[in-house]
């Protein structure tokens, strides 16, 4: 061996080359009673690739064991842990004070960089809305909040550029048509809208699932308070006359993706499309009446600590991809 | 009248007399101590409570400077791109003890406001007089 190979040898780092064993610390929002139940499977699905559940706390804990004799070949890790129920900050805490290995990420703990930090991103897979509740019968004054919200701002500043504005429920690299769904704000007609609406019914109270959602909320009033319409905003799972949500296809079929969202979103089932066209005529059915209002589509973000390596991670639609990944090992 | 009656009288008189000039002087004087005392603390307390405000000023003044002098506000002077300063303003009006701060940009728009945070990217005319 010249001693340029041994100099390369040498400094090559450890972490370049796969090594069996460790557990892999994985926290998530959700909380799962049972591990079959459709939404856990939607998450913890993929994992059957190449580990078999080996520990469930409802609620709480799973633990997830490398398969010797996988399909694919037995994962590098040993071990996948998942922690259920964690908020985004502590997710977030966690991941700094090398507590956890894979968090999930929201807008608030995107906007601040952390150094060494790597950052998964699936494809926009979740879609930000406001859905109406029955009561609000005006569909003036849906309209005009739809026209009066500023997406553009949120999306640069709240959202630091994450994902895409769309007046679509599917976003464009499924469909290939939401660019046809206006998103740009119109004050000047949602002030027309309000000002053949009575007074004291130009009111409304708007309520976020999530806390990670609230100054997108806060913006949403102050963008409606520009074109005349009280915005109060409500605690959290408070009952309001409207609400921001997330919902989320995981499919890549456009037209089931369409059906996943509409059931997510207390919409009516939309027929099932054969044709682009069709699909287009059930998304413009679905928004007709302003009950919902798309803002914009989210990818899955997680952060990812520095020892996590190999890949691939996730896929497009975000589904959970461990097998090939490793843990670089302690230092010396 | 008998001069007993007009004695009596006169001496009455002169009772009512001297007791009601002795009450008008002392209550006259009386008033005018704690008008004067009164005077003097309120006088006391205005100038404590200009003495409070211009401290109060002073030190805003200190925390403003502090606060355009910070690594931070520089940093964002010198950025291109202000979107990723949208929670500064709390920040740096907590680390200086500011209840009211806004970080605004040359052309009066908001980049970042401490007690009103969703108010980022807005111009006020008042502002906007200021960076004309």
């Amino acid at each position: 061996m010249s001693i340029g190979a041994l100099l390369l040898a040498v400094s090559a780092p450890s972490a370049t080359r796969p090594r069996y064993g460790g557990t892999l610390r994985v926290e998530i929002r959700e909380s799962f009673d049972a591990a079959d139940s459709p939404a856990a499977q939607r998450l913890l699905g993929p994992l059957s690739a190449g580990f078999t559940l080996s520990q469930w706390e409802p609620g709480r804990r799973a633990v997830y064991t490398a398969v010797d004799n996988a399909a694919g070949g037995r994962p590098f890790l040993d071990s996948v842990e998942i922690q259920m129920g964690r908020p985004l900050r502590d997710q977030s805490i966690d991941l700094g004070l090398d507590r956890a290995d894979v968090v999930e990420l929201g807008p608030e703990q995107l906007r601040r960089e952390a150094p060494g930090r790597r950052v998964w991103l699936s494809a926009p897979v979740r879609v930000a809305a406001i859905v109406f509740q029955a009561r609000v019968e005006d569909a003036r004054i849906r309209e005009a909040l739809a026209l009066a919200v500023d997406r553009a701002a949120i999306h640069n500043v709240l959202l630091q550029r994450q994902g895409e504005i769309s007046g679509a429920l599917l976003p464009q690299w499924l469909s290939g048509y939401a660019f046809l769904f206006p998103a740009g704000p119109d004050l000047a007609r949602a002030r027309a809208l309000l000002a053949a609406v009575p007074a004291a019914a130009r009111r409304l109270t708007l309520a976020v699932e999530d806390a990670s959602w609230q100054p997108v909320a806060e913006r949403i009033a102050l963008n409606a308070r520009d074109a005349g319409l009280t915005v109060a905003l409500a605690a959290p799972h408070a009952a309001a006359d409207a609400r921001l949500v997330e919902a989320r296809f995981s499919s890549s079929d456009p037209p089931r993706a369409l059906a996943d969202l509409a059931a997510a979103l207390a919409l009516p089932e939309p027929p099932r499309a054969a044709s682009p066209e069709a699909l287009y005529t059930a998304e413009c059915a679905l928004l007709e009446g302003f009950r919902v209002i798309p803002l914009f589509h989210l990818p899955d973000a997680y952060g990812v600590s520095p020892r996590v390596k190999g890949g691939p991670d996730i896929t497009p639609l975000g589904e959970w991809r461990f097998e090939n990944l490793w843990l670089e090992g302690p230092r010396p | 009248m008998t001069f007993r009656t007009r004695l009596l009288l006169i001496f009455t008189l002169a009772v009512v007399v001297s007791v009601g000039m002795v009450e008008w002087v002392v209550s006259v004087t009386a008033r005018r101590a704690f008008e004067t005392l009164e005077g003097r603390r309120v006088d006391a307390l205005v100038t404590q409570f200009r003495r409070e405000y211009q401290r109060r000023g002073q030190e805003i003044v200190r925390a403003v400077n502090g606060v355009a002098a910070s690594a931070p506000v520089t940093e964002i002077a010198m950025a291109s791109d202000y979107s990723a300063y949208y929670g500064e303003a709390a920040s740096l009006a907590d680390a200086h003890g500011l209840d009211l701060l806004e970080l605004v940009a040359g052309d009066g728009a908001i980049v970042s406001s401490a007690e009103w945070p969703a108010r980022f990217g807005y111009k006020e005319e008042r502002r906007a007089a200021l960076f004309p």
